[in-house]
């Protein structure tokens, strides 16, 4: 059973993370498919193993630093942890993914190009409670209930908090396909849900003055991995403002959705985040897309309490 | 995007330790793919800094006549 939804009515979500914030605002019938019944595509499937071996590779990196392991072994270290989870024990050999930048050798050559580019990196990564302040796992009760009397929780995973130059950021790694270098690539974070989301939750749960949000992009293509970082800074009136909204407005605007079994779409959106996959079902007649999707789709359940695995 | 003649030779070079269980690797096989694939992200920023050719844009007033031709 999902956590993340009421025990007294199904199909509300109480339980939020940005993955399913951005849903919800992009196209409530994307929410629908992809959320509510866990309709994916095998590239996104990719995508998503991709950016959690990633996110892990960092993670542990910045933890054997902290345990006193010099940059080299450190990334040695984590290179051999990522063949390893990239390796399938069953059929003995190497994981198969079928997509031209998303494989197992552009994982490896990125995390080794992630850790030459930022080597000598200026964000110092906080500490907190003696231990590196890195894959923060938060839930956040909130004081707003759903009409059931259930509090609404935000939840999610911020991957870094980090000092540099005497303020605090939230970082993010995040791998795209699209061109890190472009001139409009840094306005993509400002204004961003996610990124606004994590630095609230670096200020709120983490009571630490973070300034906003940090985001090492990396561009991965079929030969080369292209890094960008972007400052995405976040006021404490723009914070309080993405959380109201959300509180007042869209959560409760979900619920209404949820009581009503109806998730209406979004035309507008079809075309944009580099175009909705589901955008081919919505597309035909209402009685011939439960045929279309499952021929189509496959399933997961996406469950925002629970922590990130590969 | 094609993948580059660089980034295959790095690939090809790497082949057999790619294919090897990773749970008999030694770290000295770890360390000669990091050091294989530090090599090709070199290459890959030296060409990354040369100087590109840049589209030569059309002035959007100008005009047959303008053309000394």
């Amino acid at each position: 059973m999902n956590s993340s939804f009421s025990t007294k009515k199904q199909l509300l979500q109480t339980a939020w993370d940005a993955t399913s914030i951005d849903l919800l605002k992009q196209c409530p019938r994307k929410y629908q498919l992809s959320m509510l019944y866990g309709y994916v595509t095998n590239e996104e499937n990719i995508h998503l193993k991709f950016g959690i071996l990633y996110h892990q590779a960092i993670e542990q990196y910045h933890k054997y630093r902290h345990l006193g392991e010099s940059h080299d072994a450190a990334v040695i270290r984590v290179v051999h942890s990522a063949l390893i989870y990239t390796w399938n024990d069953k059929l003995n050999r190497p994981w198969d993914s079928d997509h031209p930048n998303k494989n197992r050798f552009t994982l490896i050559r990125s995390i080794v190009w992630y850790f030459e580019q930022y080597k000598d990196d200026p964000v110092e990564t906080l500490v907190i409670d003696k231990s590196p302040a890195v894959e923060l796992s938060f839930s956040y009760q909130t004081a707003t209930l759903a009409s059931t009397g259930e509090p609404y929780i935000l939840c999610g995973h911020l991957d870094r908090l980090g000092s540099v130059a005497g303020q605090i950021f939230g970082l993010d790694a995040k791998t795209t396909k699209y061109a890190v270098q472009s001139d409009d690539f840094a306005a993509f974070y400002s204004p961003d849900n996610q990124m606004s989301m994590y630095a609230f939750a670096g200020k709120i749960i983490y009571h630490t003055q973070v300034h906003g949000m940090i985001v090492d992009a990396a561009q991965v293509g079929a030969g080369f991995t292209r890094f960008r970082r972007v400052f995405a800074p976040r006021t404490e009136g723009q914070l309080l403002e993405w959380y109201d909204e959300l509180m007042q407005y869209w959560l409760p605007q979900a619920e209404a959705f949820a009581f009503a079994n109806r998730w209406p779409m979004n035309e507008t959106s079809c075309g944009r985040y580099g175009g909705c996959p589901f955008r081919g079902i919505c597309g035909k007649d209402p009685a011939a897309r439960d045929v279309w999707l499952k021929a189509s789709f496959k399933h997961r359940e996406w469950d925002p309490l629970k922590t990130r695995a590969a | 995007m094609a993948e580059s003649p660089l980034s295959k030779v790095t690939k090809d070079s790497l082949q057999m330790l790619f294919n090897k269980n990773p749970k008999d690797m030694t770290d000295g096989e770890v360390e000669e793919i990091c050091k294989k694939l530090r090599e090709q992200r070199t290459a890959f920023m030296l060409e990354e800094a040369k100087p590109k050719r840049s589209k030569i844009k059309a002035d959007p007033n100008l005009s047959l006549e303008d053309l000394d031709i």
